[in-house]
């Protein structure tokens, strides 16, 4: 693996970086079906959203054990785990939602009632055991009897694999659980070791020293070319390229920025000339190594979802026609301006991408483009501050959950920390109407107008689905894993094929 | 001499109360953590409140202060990301780092002192040209580039040896082959050149009027004189692969302190990068207080002046 050691497993602990560290050991409520991506109950039997998402009823598993003969778990653990994340100074990311939950009820010890202050309609995508960042169960009775310092080495949890030694940094060492209530990996023995180098990860592979590393798109290229086996998982991120400047009431926005100008028509027609100057395909081809498809003109509206009408088609590639729209906007040309190149972590593809287009805008439109290559760190504070007017920046948006309101109510809304859209009272709108739309129909509905909306304003040049990659050796015959999951994950489903809880197909040791 | 040891001992105090300002300084010059560690969708307070807890939001002399207070008391403070005490992450790995620099060590004075005794007792010919070459050709390889290179004709063509990682007891060669060829040009060098000098001597001309013959002169009489110099600037060596280990430690993914430090400032862990540089730090002015004091025993000369 390229990066850890910021494990904390204690409740609460988790900031939500070790997700990786986390997902062998420990279990949630819900998961994510590798085949479809749907939610399906892992520690819950069955749930349910009540009284317009203010309530949620969990039937839990029976019979699950605890490791190392922690007992049963129970509605305790589950009200025990969820108090950790929600309670003050918990490192959670999902902090903010578990502190809106105003009380529990445990009508028996397998299903709990939790309620909230106000609507929570996507609850389950916060105890979601295939969604990076959310947080998971433990055992009441192990925290509370070692304590937190314990606790925090030696983690009690339900998961297909225990702990058995670590050092921080460096190497994780896993043990099968025999007779664990969904399977018993095929694999008695997993060891993390962390690997920075993207080279040296390829070497290991190659060499047989390693079974799975996790790679970036820039290394595919050449691990194709050595015949590696690839494990790409779709819906990773859209890759996309935000025009900065357009937060026409913050006292950063500059109006001779031409594609946020006030005149709302002409700064149309800049952007849509900027996507039409852009040659899809070959940046997949050259940035993303393949690995990645031009089908996409929205975030997160990905083909053969609900909301993703027809009439969103991606915007083609057409120089000539992009040269005519500058033109009709008042440009004789194209001007010079910033682009920045930021390699984002699990996304070191970026400043490639920024590369291509800049190169693809100057042949096709005559701009002059700076290559800014910067800390991510430092753009951060660009993002909070809303300084980078006249700034072109390839961002990728990663999968948060399935919806895309979820994940653009974080970047997107003008009340947002950060901005990758534009700001506009009409699409806050749909972001808070949505967020509160209990009934998924409804829903659907609203994300379809919310799409054409977008689809008519183009605030950001969408490019591409991006796959997550894993390159993988030849003991793996299968690995399941999730739609947009991208770090690596479903451990206990390497070398099996999927199989029904309880069931258990092993194809090679 | 006791005069001699307080002032080298002085010295060695006050170098690593600058190295440690300038590392304190110098590591917050490359920006503020809790962008790194702040989700992007994290507001002002929640960062400042992170700020705050850290300890961030207090002025620098007074972070300065605390900071050289728990140094010396050896509190090398908690690591922002992993919230780990740093002295016991730096002692998890010191002794994977002290390993791979004596065994890079060793290799540099196993294959730097042959070379230049041939290369000394050859002088001028063009076998002596040939081992001065192989010793360049080390100096000029950047050490990232030749392990790559090592990684990729022994891990994964050959497939004999590992690519990476402290998979077993094989797994060290690899790294320290690294680091060692590249200081053997060093040491090859400084070997040559004392041998040339030493064989120059009177008393190896008289050794030779005498009729021993050359081997016995050059294994016998002349590099127990000529190792002096060597031995002295092996310490210097050991202290030189301590920096050294931060690129090799990551291409190899050596689980020692190099690779440590390297995290640390990819993630702008403040107390990671003192500690680990302080630690090293200390290492190397120890190590050179240590020659010092030996000089100044074998040459009262030194002492006096």
């Amino acid at each position: 693996m390229q990066t850890f050691g910021n494990e904390r497993w204690i409740p609460g602990g988790a900031a939500g970086a070790e997700f990786t560290s986390m997902h062998s050991i420990f279990e949630n409520l819900l998961t994510r079906d590798p085949e479809t991506g749907a939610n399906v109950g892992e520690l819950a039997e069955s749930w349910e959203s009540l009284e317009g998402g203010t309530v949620w009823k969990f039937k839990l598993r029976e019979g699950v054990q605890f490791h190392d003969g922690w007992g049963e778990m129970t509605a305790d653990d589950v009200q025990f785990s969820f108090e950790a994340v929600g309670a003050e100074g918990s490192a959670s990311s999902r902090n903010n939602v578990f502190a809106k939950i105003s009380g529990y009820e445990i009508p028996d010890p397998y299903t709990i009632i939790v309620k909230f202050s106000s609507p929570e309609i996507l609850f389950s995508g916060d105890i979601n055991s295939s969604i990076i960042g959310t947080q998971f169960i433990y055992s009441k009775d192990a925290v509370t009897t070692m304590g937190d310092e314990k606790a925090d080495l030696e983690p009690i949890a339900t998961g297909p694999y225990k702990l058995i030694s670590h050092t921080r940094g460096d190497r994780m060492n896993f043990e099968a659980v025999e007779g664990q209530w969904k399977l018993t990996p095929a694999f008695a023995e997993m060891t993390f070791i962390k690997v920075s180098e993207d080279s040296t990860r390829v070497a290991q592979l190659r060499a047989g020293t390693v079974d799975i590393i996790d790679i970036g798109v820039d290394f595919a290229g050449e691990l194709k070319a050595a015949g590696v086996k690839m494990k790409p998982v779709p819906g990773f991120a859209t890759v996309g390229i935000t025009l900065g400047g357009q937060w026409p009431l913050q006292a950063t926005y500059d109006p001779s920025v031409p594609w946020a100008q006030p005149d709302a028509e002409k700064a149309k027609k800049v952007r849509m000339a900027f996507a039409l100057a852009i040659d899809k395909e070959t940046v997949v081809d050259v940035a993303l190594g393949g690995f990645g498809a031009a089908n996409v003109s929205l975030p997160f509206y990905f083909q053969g979802e609900p909301w993703t009408l027809d009439e969103f088609e991606p915007i083609g590639y057409d120089p000539e026609r992009a040269r005519e729209l500058l033109a009709e906007a008042g440009h004789e040309g194209c001007w010079e301006f910033t682009m920045n190149l930021v390699p984002w972590p699990g996304r070191a593809f970026l400043p490639v991408v920024g590369e291509a287009v800049a190169t693809q805008w100057e042949a096709n439109l005559g701009c002059k483009i700076t290559r800014r290559p910067l800390d991510r760190a430092v753009f951060a504070t660009d993002f909070r501050e809303r300084t980078y007017s006249g700034v072109a920046v390839p961002y990728a948006m990663p999968f948060v959950g399935r919806e895309p309101w979820q994940l653009l109510r974080l970047n997107s809304h003008s009340s947002s920390a950060a901005m990758l859209q534009y700001e506009d009272p009409v699409f806050d709108d749909f972001l808070d109407t949505i967020g509160s739309t209990p009934d998924f129909d409804k829903r659907v509905e609203l994300l379809q107008d919310m799409g054409r909306h977008l689809y008519s304003v183009i605030p950001r040049i969408e490019i591409a689905e991006v796959f997550g990659i894993f390159a993988i050796g030849d003991k793996i015959i299968r690995w399941d894993t999730s739609p947009g999951t991208g770090l690596i994950h479903n451990t206990d489903y390497v070398n099996l094929v999927w199989a029904p809880p309880g069931q258990r197909v092993v194809l090679a040791k | 001499m006791i005069r001699y040891i307080g002032q080298r001992l002085l010295q060695a105090i006050l170098s690593l109360l600058v190295v440690m300002s300038l590392v304190f300084l110098l590591s917050r010059l490359s920006g503020d953590p809790v962008q790194l560690l702040a989700d992007i969708s994290a507001s002002e307070e929640q960062m400042d409140a992170l700020r705050h807890d850290l300890g961030l939001d207090r002025p620098l002399g007074l972070q300065w202060v605390t900071y050289v207070k728990d140094m010396i008391t050896l509190d090398l403070g908690e690591s922002i990301i992993s919230r780990q005490p740093v002295r016991d992450l730096i002692m998890q790995r010191l002794p994977n780092t002290l390993q791979l620099g004596f065994a890079a060590m060793a290799i540099s004075l196993l294959m730097g002192l042959p070379i230049g005794i041939y290369a000394a007792v050859n002088r001028g010919t063009r076998r002596d040209k040939a081992a001065q070459l192989f010793a360049v050709l080390g100096q000029s390889m950047p050490s990232f580039w030749l392990g790559v290179i090592l990684i990729l004709v022994f891990g994964v063509y050959l497939q004999v040896l590992p690519p990476g990682g402290k998979e077993g007891p094989n797994s060290i060669i690899l790294p320290a082959l690294s680091m060692g060829y590249i200081t053997t040009a060093a040491v090859m060098r400084l070997t040559r050149s004392s041998m040339m000098d030493v064989l120059d001597a009177e008393y190896i001309k008289l050794a030779r009027i005498k009729g021993l013959g050359e081997a016995k002169v050059v294994w016998k009489h002349a590099l127990k004189n000529a190792l002096i110099p060597v031995i002295t600037f092996s310490v210097v060596l050991f202290t030189l692969f301590l920096g050294a280990a931060v690129v090799t430690e990551t291409v190899f993914a050596w689980p020692g302190v190099g690779s440590l430090i390297l995290d640390g400032v990819r993630t702008r862990d403040y107390p990671l990068i003192q500690g680990g540089v302080v630690v090293f730090s200390a290492i190397f002015i120890l190590a050179n207080l240590a020659v010092d004091i030996l000089y100044g025993y074998l040459d009262p000369r030194i002492r006096l002046a």
